[in-house]
């Protein structure tokens, strides 16, 4: 019996013959066939960034087995455009600036036309449901709804709608289409997982069995007797196995212990991906596990087990904190009517950008190397990459192609250094792309945060005094957890004026995630702790939160806690704005409270 | 350890099974009983790829066209083939007029694409406590079809969720009643699109000829036990209230209370077991109310 059969479907109106296996049918299309517009993100069903029409139908392609498209229609965003001329829902999601990162852009378009030839003229509620099934982390959805909707406008001749028109003569103060726009929307955008190079391995991790072991032993001969496994590394193949922009105390493949699930052991690099993780499952590790903690408090503990020999508050300057001082706070806190005293705690978040990350290294005859990653901090990290590789910048080129949505989280080194000892050891371009589970494995997350703020308010609601103690998670190892930590600090006042200031910011390693930048940078958790403990305030007081906000927001002249004079202060219009909009009222919202 | 990247590679490729009929699908089964039965994918296929060495043989349904109908009975039930997709319940003309309470279940699970995929036979089979579609037929009082090689039987529903022993059966056909009115599905999700239900509630009341009690009452409720399941109490409870006035808006709050204490329900990621406790009280209520009008 064949363990392969052999199908033929109509790809875009050509007749396509290949034989599958067990793979699904995106497999089939992006691999097999080379047809890269349907995108690998959750690989689940849960985002439609696979879609494709099947007959008429959209289908997350991720969910249909390859053989099941036999004798059938499959219509990809490449079928929608004949030659040069855009379809006129391509043109439309350009024209309203619809395709912002462009990783969602074609299965969004597919459902998108699903949706009109069934329904040439749709509502707004209608056009909502046609594209729920497709996630878009970019534009909040308005602009893509607006796209379809123009186009239905069109058609009944009632379209008000105003899309962008190429600039003619001067572009300042109009809106532009994006320059990469086209590719978007005709899906000839090509993302990292896109490319594909003669030769091509493909490499998957082997990641820690444990939150926190040494490692006695690395045993990789089962799994290179994996048939077609080319090459697997381990920590003695990477030349310097230390990496940190601060504080260089992550190993690039894990020696000595492993701190967190997502550390690496060792890399494989094999003829397909489910080889390459078949060898990684083969590899044997002797593990002594140690003891773990998760929370960052508990970390600081006397008796907490050390994640690194130094203990676990992290040494990112002499004095392992960051601190901000100014005025008296014990004497304003003494003073003052109300004072409120109270912790926040924020959890890790996951950037969860539709793109998962992918990385590509291809080496060239004169010993120089190729690396493909859609990072987001390109220059800094190639020099860290050059650094891990001792090869001189001359010899690395690194490209970022573009990124299917980054949130900070596509900011750090992750396995480029990886592929690319891969590629030099086997001569051979390698390239690795994430699942869905790795990326909340290994990527970074937002910080959590535990923040403790104490807030001295007068009888008049002036904010007299304000004490801010936060120890923020690192997970394993610094990473970026100093600068974020310090951006933090700046902000625990939010945006309002305070004369008496004492802030003090700490990093506690823990076997959790890697910390690291996630839009808003620090700021976010701040926010949260701020806002809260205004509100607290306020009821304390028996005054509306809005006035009390209003009275204590920063205003041009005032000059921040580090001592930054302000002279383009917003709050103030901000809560007027928001207050008409919601169409405020204390006395409503003085029930509830 | 996760995999990552395609494709899938030789090795772990099994034969692929895309029987013509019904028979041959029997017939199939009877030779490879453990196979994996693949009928919309949607499910199948994620398990499929969680598994990176599952090398079961897979039998395909798709090509089944004998289990895509639905019709009317002669005895003014519906009958629905297995294949019959979640966009086909939503979007079936005969459904909106006997039992718009299908209709609007199937319009709520995953999202579009998954609905043009999911069938209703994979929905039941699966055996998750929270398919939309199970409250809603077990309200309708739904028997099942299994059939095996020169075999077939019918099940309750109702036995049928609560069976643990899986035999290499088809799921073939879902007979259910009609009801064009008296009825509602209500579920709580973290998301309108692509969410799972915590909760997911099923109403039924028809009211006896008089219109003064009712003639029957169903309940349904899913994600608060191991098995979607009918609250019995709940129903007796409002089983012997009138159809309208004070003393139903007492009974309703009892048989909320009673469907509470009735589901055992388990924390998970999407919601502790209080919440769903609590959701199942508030969905029960609101269901019934809206089943009245």
């Amino acid at each position: 019996m064949s363990n392969s059969i052999s199908i033929s479907f109509s790809l875009n109106n050509e007749s396509r013959s290949l034989r599958v296996g067990r793979e699904t049918l995106l497999e089939a299309l992006r691999t097999t066939l080379g047809v890269t517009s349907p995108k690998r993100a959750c690989d689940g069903g849960e985002c439609g960034a696979c879609t494709v029409l099947l007959d008429e139908r959209p289908v997350n392609a991720c969910l249909v087995l390859a053989a099941a498209a036999a004798g059938r229609r499959v219509t990809t965003v490449e079928g929608l455009s004949s030659g040069p001329t855009l379809h006129a829902l391509q043109q439309s999601f350009h024209e309203h600036g619809a395709a912002q990162c462009g990783f969602c852009t074609p299965g969004m378009l597919l459902s998108a036309k699903a949706l009109l030839d069934a329904n040439p003229e749709p509502s707004i509620a209608e056009i909502r449901e046609a594209i729920s099934g497709n996630l878009c982390r970019c534009t909040g959805y308005a602009k893509i709804v607006n796209a379809i909707a123009a186009l239905g406008a069109t058609r009944s001749g009632t379209n008000d709608s105003s899309p962008l028109v190429a600039p003619v003569g001067g572009s300042v103060g109009r809106r532009l289409p994006r320059l990469d726009g086209l590719g978007h929307v005709t899906g000839t955008t090509r993302y990292t997982d896109d490319l594909a190079l003669p030769g091509m391995l493909y490499a998957a991790p082997l990641y820690s069995a444990h939150d926190h072991a040494r490692i006695h032993r690395v045993d990789i001969s089962r799994g290179l007797r994996v048939p077609g496994v080319a090459a697997i590394i381990t920590a003695a193949d990477v030349p310097e196995n230390r990496q940190g922009l601060t504080v260089k105390d992550q190993p690039v493949i894990a020696d000595d212990r492993v701190r967190h699930r997502g550390d690496v052991v060792a890399f494989v690099a094999a003829v397909d991906a489910n080889t390459a993780a078949k060898a990684a499952s083969k590899i044997h590790v002797e593990y002594e596990i140690l003891p773990a903690v998760f929370d960052p408090l508990a970390a600081l503990d006397p008796g907490a087990p050390h994640i690194h020999e130094g203990g676990n508050l992290v040494p990112f300057n002499k004095l392992k904190s960051i601190r901000i001082r100014r005025g008296d706070v014990e004497a304003a806190l003494s003073a003052s009517a109300v004072v409120i005293d109270e912790t926040y705690r924020t959890p890790p978040i996951e950037h969860a950008a539709l793109e998962p990350h992918a990385m590509l290294a291809a080496p060239s005859a004169n010993g120089a190397l190729t690396i493909w990653t859609p990072n987001q901090v390109l220059f800094t990290r190639s020099a860290e990459i050059a650094a891990i590789l001792r090869l001189p910048m001359s010899k690395l080129r690194v490209i970022a192609p573009p990124i299917g949505g980054g949130f900070g989280g596509k900011n750090d080194v992750t396995h480029e250094p990886h592929v690319a000892l891969l590629a030099l050891r086997t001569g051979r371009p390698v390239k690795c792309t994430w699942s869905r589970a790795e990326e909340f494995l290994a990527s970074s997350v937002r910080h959590p945060y535990v923040m403790r703020h104490t807030i001295g308010v007068a009888r008049d609601g002036t904010i007299l005094a304000k004490l801010v103690d936060t120890i923020g998670d690192a997970g394993p190892f610094t990473n970026q957890s100093p600068a974020v930590l310090a951006v933090h600090c700046i902000f625990s006042c939010g945006p309002y004026r305070v004369d008496n200031v004492s802030i003090e910011g700490r990093l506690a390693y823990t076997n959790n995630q890697i910390a690291g930048a996630y839009r808003g940078y620090g700021v976010v958790q701040a926010a949260f702790a701020v806002e809260s403990q205004m509100d607290a305030a306020a009821q304390a007081l028996g005054i509306d939160p809005l006035q009390f906000r209003r009275q204590n927001a920063l205003r041009n002249g005032d000059t921040t806690p580090t001592g930054q004079p302000l002279d383009a202060v917003g709050i103030g219009e901000c809560l007027d704005r928001v207050s008409d909009a919601v169409g405020w009222s204390a006395e409503e919202i003085g029930g509830a409270r | 350890m996760a995999a990552s990247g395609v494709p899938a590679s030789p090795s772990t490729m099994s034969a692929y099974h895309a029987p013509a009929s019904l028979d041959a699908a029997l017939e199939l089964l009877a030779l490879k009983p453990d196979a994996l039965v693949v009928a919309g994918g949607t499910e199948a296929v994620r398990r499929l790829r969680g598994g990176m060495q599952d090398t079961r043989p897979i039998i395909a349904l798709s090509g089944l066209e004998e289990l895509r109908g639905i019709e009317g009975t002669s005895a003014g039930r519906i009958r629905i083939g297995a294949l019959v997709t979640c966009t086909d319940i939503a979007s079936s003309p005969l459904i909106a007029e006997r039992a718009p309470i299908l209709a609007q279940a199937a319009r709520s699970v995953g999202g579009p694409q998954i609905r043009n995929c999911a069938t209703v036979g994979g929905n039941i089979a699966v055996r998750c406590p929270r398919s939309d579609l199970l409250p809603p037929l077990l309200a309708l009082d739904a028997i099942v079809t299994l059939e095996s090689r020169g075999k077939a039987r019918q099940l309750s529903l109702a036995a049928y969720v609560a069976e643990t022993a899986l035999s290499p059966e088809l799921l073939t056909f879902i007979e259910c009643d009609a009801a064009p009115r008296g009825t509602c599905f209500l579920r709580m999700s973290p998301r309108k699109s692509l969410g799972p239900a915590i909760v997911n509630v099923a109403v039924l009341l028809l009211p006896a000829a008089n219109g003064m009690r009712w003639e029957r009452v169903r309940i349904a409720l899913g994600g608060v036990a191991g098995a979607a399941m009918r609250p019995q109490r709940a129903e007796a409870i409002l089983s012997v209230a009138p159809c309208a006035g004070e003393e139903l808006v007492t009974a309703t709050a009892a048989a909320a209370a009673a469907a509470q204490e009735e589901s055992t329900p388990q924390s998970d990621v999407w919601a502790s077991e209080w919440y769903r406790r609590h959701i199942t009280g508030v969905l029960v209520r609101r269901a019934i109310a809206a089943a009245c009008t």
